[in-house]
């Protein structure tokens, strides 16, 4: 990621259609959030679950 | 090469620029927000929070950038395209496994997000995340990382 920094950052050319994300629910918080690594197992950006599933 | 890498920072110093790399040291959901929607992106512990200054400047908003991020997990605010504000934004962050620097690229996020931005100076080094270290490769001879340790204290009166 590439993004430019004043409090906590910002970035000039962040496209959100270039974007690939995966959508997902955690199920100990109902919390619902777009996962932008495929490498990597989403993990709940609400409460740190990683019981989460694909939505 | 390899460099030991626990909660400090390391900085590469051109002469005109610098990077700050740090371990992230945790695991979360780093959340990315743009103008239209947000994000989440998983970081572990091994992963590489490095902040890019191709202009230079001073080194602590550096150091707080990078804590913002691994320590306090704040959001990356995410401005879109040619938003007036984003030339008066002189630090880059790149959170991710193993980071390239290029200066051909514009300022800006790359879906593959493994870009950050740098001075030609410093461009084509890769820092890879390792557990406990960080290994660079690409650096010039001439320039050698040092560590730099910084501490925030708050007094109450």
């Amino acid at each position: 990621m590439c993004t430019v920094g004043g409090g906590p950052t910002g970035d000039l050319n962040f496209d959100d259609d270039r974007v690939k994300v995966k959508n997902y629910r955690c199920n100990d918080c109902e919390e619902k959030f777009p996962h932008v690594n495929p490498n990597k197992k989403p993990i709940c950006p609400n409460c740190d679950s990683a019981n989460v599933t694909e939505i | 090469m390899i460099h030991p890498l626990a909660d400090e920072f390391l900085l590469i110093s051109g002469e005109h620029s610098f990077l700050l790399a740090a371990k992230v040291n945790a695991r979360f959901g780093l959340r990315i927000e743009t103008m239209n929607t947000e994000y989440s992106q998983t970081v572990d512990p091994e992963d590489l929070v490095v902040v890019s200054a191709p202009e230079g400047g001073s080194l602590e908003p550096a150091i707080m950038l990078a804590e913002f991020v691994r320590t306090y997990r704040m959001p990356l605010i995410v401005l879109p395209k040619n938003h007036p504000g984003s030339r008066h934004f002189s630090y880059l962050v790149s959170v991710w496994p193993e980071i390239v620097t290029s200066c051909s690229i514009r300022r800006g996020t790359h879906p593959e997000q493994h870009l950050i931005c740098s001075s030609d100076e410093l461009a084509g080094l890769t820092l890879k995340g390792l557990p406990g270290s960080v290994e660079i490769s690409g650096l010039c001879g001439t320039i050698i990382p040092r560590y730099v340790t910084s501490r925030i204290v708050t007094e109450l009166s």
